[in-house]
């Protein structure tokens, strides 16, 4: 098992080369010159500008820079173009809101999704049924930063009620659960609703799989309680790849981010990276796009130790 | 076993299941409703999409105006017309792109199968693990945004899924019976791919392609309201969302109109591709 | 009914949220605060052109002199401060003041301050400095002092000016006073990351005591400012970029003041938990041609395009009427604005004149063709909502008299790096200018002298308009700078460099909670006018 974990680990190495190689690619091919934004116009032009390119390491070869850059990212010392403080320094003010922002939306969307999904599935055709597909369509379907919009509109504008933005009060540090609840509920139902149809479908046929099995038929043939039978052997079984699709929905998740956390002003991973983007911020760019490709690699593992935890045949085997 | 390598003869089958579905039908009454529009285009449009009335800022739905009019008075119902044809064309062409390219990988994958397919998805792993809006928005901000620039990044960053697909089904279809037979005959990959098992996964191909759709639609708004969409004048369902939404309170017509036009369209677009598998094979995991 | 997953994510994040509780609200002795919602934080506050970085380093620090709301000089550190007959000697004589960290700002530090700003690595010295004698010679890195300020003891420095300057209190006086001993080793090429940069030390009302990136940043009421300690207590700077959200929080009283767009103006007026403050803009908004272009070298063309444009119709249909037509480049607040200049009033049928005069006449198009050559320009503008929709009504206008219009939101970065080309991709550009934050004659200098980088990023230049900015310099009456000044205003309207447009108000809406001082002119005002709000 541990050899299991181990090779599993290795074989993420080519994933953060790949995320972090495209980027860079990206950098490399963008046109305009990341000097020209960080450099008072006056100055453009100028002896300086070359200095200043020596000084970023602008004038290296290529695979130099990568690998300088990749070196300095993970060792913390890659600094931000604009602001110049080490990029590892803004993902740690960054991260926090956005790990709990994922957190609270997978919890929500888990404990909306899977009785949702257990209700139609045990009742195909029903009424119940019906109505969780229509809600799984409307939630497809709506633009999230509308829905945003008309719930700051409605729940803030109008009824006073929540915060809509930042993610804490000011003047309070850290992020204890009784303080920043309030801030949360409007950008975690948002992002919820994004993915709650894809879990929600998923589940539903998953179980409908399981409810066919003949193991199920064995079980009901037994006398067992409908009730022990669905929990013990239907839902158990049915949880293997939704523990899968949930470690596919984080990217989901990370690329709603960007939009939500823009939204409600929350100063998360979403955010840093779109400002970088647009002020051409090469080192925060390349960072933030490796810090989101390592989370879900994380999270796949994460996956995978649950299917470990809950498949008894991949333990053993 | 042999039923799903003879297309012909189930063809008539998901079609007949498809058109007793009324949800699947009403989506594509959406559909063809929306692609109308965008044909007719500027034609249907009672003002020029980008003509400011200045006396008319924020004007409230009525005769003269039937959708309201947005912050520079341009009126919302010629803007939502002419919007209809990029905002679908993204949706459409992206699409497109995405499904060739996840056709062409899952394929090669799939019918190479050993080392081909280890290098291909690993690849296709790497590209799936990728926050692809991070990926998104850094290339639109660092070239710019154009309509071209948002069909080759939305589509060439959502093809995993599809390769995925294919590459199962190709897996499936290659050691049949049928497979064997043809080659026995001394038929090149090539015309084993294109004539006898390409056709068999069409269905999940289009499938796959309808919700596709939906999706890159919504992904363009979502890029306008980092203004990193479709780039003003030129409307775009997603960006006439985004210049009203300042006015949410005092001109709610603004985004209202465009929002329902992107929900409706991504909703029709997942009818359809719901009923399609549902007529195809209920079971598969699109 | 609870599901295995929802259990486990639910431990999970309790798990994940009690990892990351490290502090609690402090309750009970929370002093007054008043959280202000800004756009965006600044990436530091040294060594960075941004107006928002120059709004909060006033509220931190404190200069020599400053310039009050109509352009007059007022003594801040500088207790007395003399100019010797020539015009070339001042000598400044400190008050008693002391940094945030209790120190006395003495002679020394303001030597110190002035040779950063001055040193070789710093990124955004002020042109104006250069005026001290010697400044030239240690900017180029070939002296190791500037040999025109000397410390004469601890509370008293002498500058000596190369030539006979007029603004150097107006210019010159108006920088930060930094505490030499908080910078001392700091490596001047290095300075943007220097600490100090965010966590800095003044000499200014406010104390910076916390910052939070994309969040927020803190100031407490420094008790020991010279000018006595801030009516409010503790400030704070919110980041909202989104305009809907602003007006929401707002709203619902989760922050005590924010921009407003024109049609929340109108809202918020009716709204009585909320002043509506409505002040002349600081920003004014132009549009330029690009003078390497021979269609505009012809000042007619200039002309025509500024009197086809409906400026009064701009100002009612993108803000409410909210602002004024913009004149002048000048602050209207300033002693140097010109009451009497007069811009071009609407007039289609003249700029059809002009255009024919010229030599442009109509083609089967209805555009204007010149020897085979048709008026066809492309009007590049930064993305944005007001630049946006004045490029549009500015294409319609000018389609109206014969001239075709192509618009181009450019992202800001890129932006930049087209419009100072000059080769630019845009034959006319749509841009805006933040009055107030340096002072008129740079400003002028900046934009209209031959030699500034705003007229040379365009091409422009006029010998008679750098005449006449000499002169401005060289001139010590007050009355004749007066003159020279409306000259200037009037030369800019009839040669036409740039077409202005709107002036829009500053619109900010605060709650009741507070009582704001009544003399707020600008946006700059607004900010300097913190320290003195009080809780109702």
């Amino acid at each position: 098992m541990a050899g299991y974990l181990v090779r599993r680990f290795i074989a993420l190495v080519p994933l953060v080369f790949g995320i972090t190689a495209i980027t860079f690619a990206l950098l490399v091919l963008a046109p305009g010159d990341p000097v020209e934004f960080l450099i008072p116009p006056e100055q453009r032009g100028s002896a300086d500008m070359a200095q200043f390119r020596h000084e970023l390491g602008l004038d290296r070869p290529l695979p130099v820079q990568y690998v300088s850059m990749m070196a300095d990212l993970f060792t913390g010392r890659l600094r931000s173009f604009s602001d110049r403080r080490p990029t590892m320094r803004q993902v740690e003010e960054a991260l926090p809101t956005t790990l709990i922002l994922t957190l609270t939306s997978l919890a929500l969307t888990g404990a909306l999704a899977l009785p949702i999904a257990f209700l139609s599935a045990t009742r195909p055709y029903s009424v119940i049924d019906h109505a969780a597909t229509l809600f799984s369509l409307l939630g497809i379907s709506l633009p999230t930063f509308w829905f945003g919009l008309v719930l700051i509109f409605v729940f803030t504008e109008q009824l006073g009620l929540l915060p809509a933005s930042g993610i804490r009060p000011t003047g309070v540090s850290g992020y204890s659960p009784f303080v920043i609840w309030r801030f949360l509920i409007m950008p975690t139902v948002v992002q919820a609703l994004g993915i709650l149809p894809v879990l929600v479908r998923y589940t539903r046929s998953s179980l409908l799989d399981s409810l066919s099995q003949d193991y199920v038929k064995v079980a009901r043939s037994k006398g067992l309680a409908e009730r022990t039978v669905l929990l013990k052997h239907v839902a158990r079984n049915s949880l293997l790849p939704v523990v899968t699709i949930t470690a596919l929905l984080l990217p989901f998740l990370l690329s709603g981010s960007v939009i939500v956390e823009s939204i409600f002003a929350l100063p998360g991973l979403g955010r840093l990276a779109v400002g970088a983007a647009l002020s051409r911020d090469y080192p925060t760019v390349l960072t933030t796009t490796a810090i989101a490709g390592m989370l879900v690699v994380v999270s796949n593992l994460l996956a995978d130790l649950g299917y470990l935890y809950l498949d008894p045949r991949i333990r053993h085997g | 076993m042999t039923e799903r390598a003879a297309p012909v003869g189930r063809r008539r089958g998901p079609w007949q299941r498809f058109v007793r579905n009324p949800r699947a039908i009403a989506g594509a009454g959406i559909m063809v409703f929306f692609l109308l529009v965008a044909a007719g285009g500027q034609r249907l449009a009672p003002y020029p999409p980008s003509a400011p009335h200045v006396l008319d800022i924020l004007h409230a739905p009525d005769g003269r105006y039937l959708l309201g009019t947005d912050d520079l008075g341009r009126d919302i119902l010629s803007r939502v017309v002419v919007a209809s044809r990029v905002s679908l064309a993204i949706g459409v062409l992206s699409m497109l792109v995405s499904i060739v390219a996840g056709v062409l990988v899952g394929t090669l994958a799939g019918y190479a199968g050993g080392a081909v397919d280890d290098v291909l998805m690993r690849v296709t792993d790497v590209v799936l693990a990728i926050p692809v809006f991070f990926l998104t928005v850094a290339f639109l901000a660092l070239f710019g945004p154009s309509v071209g620039r948002l069909i080759w990044i939305i589509g060439l960053t959502a093809w995993p899924p599809a390769a995925r697909l294919v590459r199962a089904e190709m897996l499936g279809l290659r050691s049949r019976d049928f497979v064997t037979a043809v080659r026995a005959t001394g038929a090149s990959n090539g015309r084993i791919i294109i004539r006898h098992l390409l056709p068999n996964v069409v269905p999940v191909i289009v499938i796959s392609a309808t919700l596709r759709v939906g999706l890159a639609i919504l992904t363009e708004a979502g890029l306008s309201f980092l203004g990193l969409g479709v780039q003003p004048p030129q409307p775009s369902w997603g960006n006439i969302i985004a210049d009203g939404r300042e006015y949410l309170g005092v001109a709610w017509w603004v985004s209202l109109f465009p929002g329902a036009c992107v929900f409706l369209a991504v909703m029709a677009f997942n009818l359809v591709g719901d009923g399609l598998r549902d007529a195809f094979d209920p079971r598969l995991q699109i | 009914m609870k599901t295995p997953t929802a259990r486990t994510a639910a431990a999970l994040l309790v798990l994940a949220l009690a990892g990351t509780v490290t502090g609690v609200p402090a309750r009970g002795q929370a002093p007054v605060q008043a959280v202000v919602a800004i756009s965006n934080l600044p990436p530091r506050l040294l060594g960075v052109s941004l107006a928002v970085a120059a709004q909060i380093g006033q509220l931190i620090n404190d200069s020599l002199t400053a310039v009050d709301a109509q352009g007059n000089v007022t003594g801040r550190l500088a207790a007395r401060y003399p100019v010797s007959p020539d015009g070339k000697t001042y000598l400044v004589t400190l008050r008693d003041a002391r940094f945030q960290d209790g120190t006395p700002v003495t002679a020394q530090d303001v030597k110190f301050t002035y040779e950063l700003y001055l040193h070789p690595k710093y990124p955004t010295t002020p042109p104006a400095l250069l005026e001290i004698a010697g400044a030239q010679e240690y900017k180029a890195a070939k002296a190791p002092h500037v040999s025109g300020i000397t410390v004469v003891n601890p509370k008293t420095i002498r500058f000596i000016l190369n030539r006979p300057y007029p603004f150097f209190y107006e210019q010159i006086g108006t920088v930060a006073i930094l505490p030499a001993h908080a910078l001392a080793g700091v490596d001047v090429g290095r300075l943007q990351e220097a600490p100090f940069t965010r966590q800095p030390i003044g000499a200014g009302p406010y104390k910076l005591i916390d910052w939070r990136e994309r969040e927020s940043i803190t100031f407490e009421a420094f008790r020991g400012y010279w000018g006595g300690a801030p009516a409010l207590p503790r400030l704070v700077l919110k980041a909202i970029p989104d305009d809907a959200t602003v007006a929401a929080e707002l709203r619902a009283g989760n922050i005590d003041a924010g921009r407003l767009i024109p049609e929340g103006y109108r809202t918020f007026q009716r709204d009585p938990q909320v002043t509506v403050l409505r002040v002349p803009g600081d920003t004014y908004y132009w549009f330029t041609p690009n003078f390497r272009l021979a269609i505009f070298q012809d000042v007619r063309v200039r002309q025509a395009m500024a009197y086809a444009v409906n400026r009064p119709e701009m100002l009612r249909a993108l803000y409410q009427g909210l602002g004024t037509v913009a004149q002048s480049p000048i602050h209207p607040s300033l002693w140097q604005y010109d009451k009497n200049v007069r811009g071009y009033a609407y007039d289609p049928a003249k700029a059809k004149q002009l255009l024919a005069e010229a030599g442009w006449a109509p083609g089967p198009d209805g555009i204007l063709q010149k020897g085979g050559q048709r008026f066809a320009v492309k009007y590049g503008f930064l993305a944005g909502r007001d630049y946006q929709n004045q490029a549009l009504l500015i294409q319609q206008y000018l389609r109206a008299v014969g001239i075709d219009v192509q618009v181009l939101a450019v992202e800001f970065g890129d932006f930049f790096s087209r419009y100072y080309t000059p080769a630019s991709n845009f034959d006319l550009a749509g841009l805006a200018w933040f009055n107030l934050l340096i002072p008129v004659q740079a400003e002028l200098d900046n934009n209209f002298r031959s030699s500034g980088i705003g007229a040379r990023t365009i091409g422009y230049n006029n010998s008679e308009m750098d005449k006449l900015l000499d002169e401005a310099i060289l001139t010590r009456d007050r009355a004749r700078q007066q003159t020279v000044y409306a000259e200037i205003q009037q030369l800019i309207i009839q040669d036409a460099p740039r077409v202005m447009t709107v002036r829009p108000d500053v619109l900010w809406g605060i709650r009741k909670r507070f009582i704001v001082p009544g003399d707020i002119g600008s946006l700059s005002a607004f900010f300097k006018s913190l320290p003195r709000w009080k809780e109702r």
